[in-house]
């Protein structure tokens, strides 16, 4: 019996696997390439060529996904950046698999269960999660599992379920950077899905078992920081810091100069368009309004990432809020599970509603012009071809072999095109760090990002030596631009090479 | 042959007839006889209603025999033959002395089994007389004492040296210890450098190791059927009719002023009294406890065992001694100021039968009742509840050898003696005990009951305390290391790493902890860069993932721990646990120390400090008492 029930979460997660790979084979035929997954594969190719030490990378950015990236790509073959699309992949399917199994247990039946899973995965907001890029799959799992965990927490009320919640808390600060706002709305609610005996008994004790391993986890971040840059806070105020979001680029996305800021307004768009992408949950609540369990957690859950998305839409920090909504499908997938088993016209409805969320979704995305949505939805339907700049730039590099000076964190996708680090010298690097003047008396060209760009706040070397891509340097004279990018070369090259 | 057995009353009606009785109390007896599957004068005894030594005296009335007093008419000890000291305790029957050419035979237990004990060993033509059952016990003890003492020193170290601690370094061992150290002190002396990386490559990868495993645990353990497996409907289908003699040790050592509270629990015990068989252990020179155990008019269900005078003078031969006298098929062990919850021994028995057949011990959780009193007694409360509520059950689950707590540990006891009882030399004798079940093919379960006891709340006092349990850990550890590849044989795959993180590696932390809290620390006021060079990246990730990943993980399930309890005003405390563990520390360097020069010493625990105590008895705060 247990031998079957295994063969079927495995079958299960097979099909799963099958059906996101033609999904995201489709997407990467369309040249689609997810912007987090070409920046760690970027790291992982600067790293890989020298000495990496783990405070290179910064410390500013989730690590789980980049060291399962990173470890995964040493295995002989898998060295690619597609290695980040299959681990999305796998992520999914395993969330998939899982909700299966337990809509097995709640009686469900396999044509019920398709067309469940079917309405799901077509949802824009899964379909974004599981396909645009590793952080998001993760993010989606994580955020999945903690759900699931108040779930077991209310229905068993066990010590085993308050592990697997906080586990999951504390895997979620690592995982994500988008946390920091779940947090913020996290630490009034959390508690609050704890059984009502345990509330009774000591509500102060319940928030210290819910929310320390979180608290930790943030509190060894701010360590890192302040052990290798002594800023503790550095992760959150650094320039090129994930857990900024898109704040220092905020002007360039229309929707967060029409409802950034304010909270009133984030709030009520925030949820407005949880409403318009899953009247499932909402419907799934208000029905089951006299059933205890569901009204104790299933309107926190909802709230949780509706409150999050406003949060950073006030912090002008997403680029669009599906950047954190996408997780309210993990929140359906849940509170399905604490419901009784829905038959007849109860299912007919929720199915229902479930497509009807799917055009609200798609809806949603269609009327974003957030460029990093853009893309994937364009993917979808047909190729985008890549920056040409940074490919172009690549090819350039590729063709000759000077050594270069690039800030990787604003060339990555230069150093992803490229596909190696070879002549490339990169300021990650301590040494790099301290005597940059000497590497630039010493290195042959410097490639300096337009300040106009969003990524030029990032950039080292341009902002360091201001004026430097207008300008050019002494001794240095302009071989390549792009509008984009330009590359000075220096004079005494060929003379150098000559005595060389 | 026997004296006139021919009834004229019944037992009963001859007890209301003496005036030892009333007529209410009669019926009452009759009713729990029937519920306790017990004989009537057992539950009389049992109850207190009437002493040992009128009892007997009525039976004898009763069978119309003459009744004889020990201690005023002393039996032949000549006539006694200590190859069959376990049947004469068996049948409470011993050979009493010569008169006019006839043996006369003293018996308290006059049954089918006995009768033809006594038949078998001294035929048909003797004469019978009737005693108490405990003249036979202290006729014994005092004519056996040299027997059980030597059996209770010596039976392992004879039937499995291989087990036993007395001999603490094998030869085998002290050259390949001395290898080690001489290989280690050379590589040092060419290759500092390199040598002190690799040392710290070492530690970090132990307690890495140490993490993994013991979160595992702490999963495993806190999964809720851990804590479903007796419900009080199980308890309520129980027969105490069916219920078998349970035998309860309690060794003391000048405990005369917590023995109330022992004795208090006993009583508490959900469990027919008749049907309990409590050995109150006690050091024969100890005449103050033996006194206080006199003085409180204990019923018939508690036995005083005198525990004679010898070397070594731990708590496992006292108990080896007294379980010569054992008579229960199970048995279980609880200290001085032990108090087991009142269903526990249902709860064993439950529990023994739904385990296999190969579950000979079951491990009942212990805690502690004075946990608030200090900060000592809060982080000891605060680490028994992780150890008992999550680990043990977690090695259970896993089928990892479970060291047994020092009481609390139920056994079927022809196993217990099958396996060849406590080792006398080791001062951790639980531990070895539950490494010794698993190494012969048993296993050890764990119960959902608790036995609450009294956490040493003063430094000295509890620095005594646990340097001998990792000192005794020690000696485990050093025994079944002997032969490391029947270890792995006996134990399988699971059990093997499982003992060498849970035991070597709880030794090793102790002594490991200050090296890396000190460099630590060095590190954090100096800012020095001298340590650079021996933290390469790979050990300073590894040193930086112990650092917050680890001290981290232990804190949080310490507050877990005080959670589960709901002990709630517990969990803040469980942030000053890297203090704790560093006085684990300073007992671990003590306890090694010992282990060198003086293996075999018991360390003390002084007990009835806690004002909790002095409450319960009532007592002035400066009156305590040893163990």
């Amino acid at each position: 019996m247990q031998k079957r029930k295994s063969h079927r979460v495995l079958e299960f997660f097979i099909l799963a696997t099958a059906l996101f790979s033609v999904l995201m084979v489709w997407l990467l035929s369309h040249d689609y390439h997810s912007e987090y997954s070409l920046r760690v594969w970027a790291k992982i190719l600067a790293f890989g060529g020298n000495d990496f030490r783990l405070e290179d990378s910064g410390i500013l950015f989730p690590y789980v996904p980049f060291y399962l990236f990173w470890g995964v790509t040493k295995f002989p073959g898998l060295h690619t950046e597609y290695v980040s699309y299959l681990l999305s992949i796998l992520a999914a399917a395993g969330v998939f698999a899982h909700w299966n199994t337990f809509l097995v247990k709640k009686g469900y039946r396999l044509k019920e269960r398709l067309l469940l899973a079917t309405l799901v995965i077509s949802h824009p907001f899964a379909l974004w999660g599981i396909t645009s890029g590793l952080n998001n799959a993760l993010t989606f799992a994580v955020f999945y599992m903690f759900c699931f965990g108040v779930v077991r927490l209310v229905l068993l009320r066990d010590l085993h379920s308050i592990l697997f919640l906080t586990a999951s808390l504390a895997a979620f600060f690592l995982t994500d950077d988008r946390s920091m706002y779940l947090a913020i709305v996290m630490f009034p609610f959390i508690p609050l899905i704890a059984p009502d005996r345990m509330l009774k008994e000591s509500l102060s004790s319940v928030y210290v078992i819910l929310l320390t391993p979180f608290a930790f986890a943030f509190m060894s971040w701010m360590y890192l920081n302040w052990m290798f840059h002594n800023d503790p806070f550095m992760f959150m105020h650094a320039p090129e810091a994930m857990y900024n979001g898109v704040w220092q680029n905020s002007d360039q996305y229309s929707w967060l100069n029409q409802w950034g800021g304010d909270w009133i307004a984030s709030i009520g768009y925030s949820f407005w368009l949880s409403l318009l992408a899953t009247p499932a949950t909402i419907w799934m609540i208000w029905r089951n309004r006299m059933h205890e369990r569901v009204l104790h957690t299933a309107p926190k859950l909802f709230l949780m990432p509706a409150f999050a998305a406003a949060i950073g839409t006030v912090g002008f920090a997403l680029f669009h809020a599906v950047d954190v909504l996408f997780m309210q499908m993990a929140v359906f997938m849940t509170a399905l599970l604490l419901l009784p088993r829905l038959r007849g016209n109860s299912m007919k409805t929720l199915l229902g509603l479930l497509l009807l969320g799917n055009f609200g979704g798609w809806w949603i995305m269609h009327t974003s012009d957030a460029p990093q949505l853009n893309k994937w939805k364009a993917a979808i339907l047909h190729s985008v071809p890549d920056s040409t700049s940074d490919v172009q730039l690549a090819k350039f590099l590729n063709e000759q072999h000077y050594s270069t000076l690039i800030d990787e964190r604003a060339g990555y996708r230069v150093i992803a095109a490229k596909g190696n680090v070879t002549n490339l010298v990169l300021p990650f690097r301590v040494e790099v760090k301290l005597v940059d003047k000497y590497f630039l008396k010493t290195v042959d060209q410097l490639a300096i990002l337009n300040p106009n760009h969003r990524l030029s706040v990032v950039d080292a070397i341009g902002k360091k030596y201001e004026g430097i891509y207008w300008g050019g340097w002494e001794g240095f004279h302009l071989v390549y631009d792009d509008q984009q990018w330009r590359i000075y070369r220096r004079n005494d090259i060929e003379s150098l090479a000559a005595k060389k | 042959m026997l004296y006139n057995s021919k009834k004229k009353l019944r037992l009963g009606e001859i007890l209301i007839k003496n005036g030892l009785i009333s007529p209410v109390q009669l019926e009452e007896a009759l009713v729990i006889q029937k519920d306790w599957g017990s004989r009537l004068g057992d539950v009389i005894m049992a109850r207190g209603w009437v002493t040992s030594k009128k009892f007997y005296h009525t039976l004898a009335e009763h069978f119309d025999m003459p009744f004889v007093d020990f201690y005023k008419e002393p039996a032949e000890p000549t006539l006694l033959k200590s190859a069959l000291y376990g049947q004469y305790l068996e049948h409470l029957v011993v050979p009493y002395k010569h008169h006019e050419g006839r043996l006369m035979v003293a018996i308290a237990d006059i049954g089918d089994a006995s009768m033809q004990f006594a038949e078998n060993e001294f035929g048909r033509d003797v004469d019978y007389v009737m005693t108490s059952k405990f003249d036979i016990i202290w006729h014994l003890q005092a004519c056996g004492k040299e027997f059980f003492n030597h059996t209770a020193v010596h039976a392992l170290s004879f039937a499995r040296p291989k087990q036993s601690a007395k001999q603490v370094f094998t030869v085998q061992q002290l050259i390949q210890i001395g290898l080690i150290l001489s290989a280690m002190f050379g590589i040092f002396v060419y290759w500092p450098t390199a040598s002190l990386i690799a040392l710290n490559i070492f530690a970090g990868l132990f307690f890495l190791i140490n993490y993994f495993f013991k979160a595992t645990l702490a999963w495993v353990g806190s999964h809720r059927k851990v804590d479903m497996r007796i419900t009080d409907r199980m308890l309520a289908n129980l027969d105490d009719a069916s219920l078998p003699l349970y035998t309860v040790l309690v060794p003391m050592y000048k405990e005369a002023k917590t023995l109330p509270i022992i004795a208090a629990s006993l009583r508490k015990l959900d469990y027919p009294k008749s049907k309990l068989d409590v050995k109150l252990v006690l050091e024969e020179d100890d005449q103050e406890t033996i006194q206080a155990a006199k003085d409180l008019g204990l019923e018939s269900f508690f036995e005083i065992i005198r525990v004679p005078h010898s070397l070594p003078k731990t708590k496992p031969k006292a108990c080896n001694y007294a379980l010569n006298f054992a008579r229960g098929k199970f048995l279980t062990i609880y200290d001085a100021e032990d108090k087991p919850e009142p269903q526990q021994l249902k709860k064993a028995l439950i529990t023994f039968a739904q385990s296999a057949e190969d579950v000979i011990c079951v491990q009942a959780r212990l805690n502690y009742f004075n946990s608030t009193e200090n900060w000592m007694t809060r982080m000891f409360t605060l680490e028994y509840s992780i150890w008992f509520d999550y680990f043990l059950p977690g090695l259970d689950i896993l089928r990892i050898p479970i060291p047994l707590g020092g009481t609390s540990n139920h056994f079927k006891m022809d196993k217990l003696r099958e396996i060849g009882l406590w080792d006398p030399y080791n001062v951790t004798e639980d531990a070895d005990l539950g490494m010794r079940i698993t190494q012969l093919g048993y296993r050890v379960g764990v119960v959902n009951s608790t036995t609450y006891e009294e956490a040493t709340g003063a430094l000295g006092n509890w620095i005594r305390q646990r340097s001998r349990w990792v000192k005794g850990y020690m000696q485990t550890y050093l025994v079944y290391m002997r032969h490391p590849i029947d270890t792995y044989r006996t134990l399988g795959h699971a059990g093997f790493w499982g003992f060498q993180m849970f035991v070597g590696g709880t030794i090793m932390t102790t002594l490991l902890l200050p090296f890396m809290y000190g460099m630590y620390f060095f590190w954090l006021i100096t800012q020095t860069m001298a340590l650079d060079s021996y933290f390469p990246p790979i050990v300073l990730y590894m040193s930086l993932f112990n650092l917050l990943m680890g001290n981290g993980f232990f804190i949080y399930v310490y507050m877990l721990g005080a959670f589960k309890r709901h002990n709630y005003t517990l969990i803040p405390y469980a942030l000053t646990a890297p203090f704790y563990w560093m006085l684990l520390s300073l007992a671990g360097y003590k306890a090694l120390w010992q282990l060198v020069f003086n293996p075999f010493y018991w360390e003390k625990t002084t007990h009835g400090l806690t004002h909790f105590v002095h409450e319960e008895l009532d007592l002035p705060e400066n009156q305590n008492a040893k163990t």
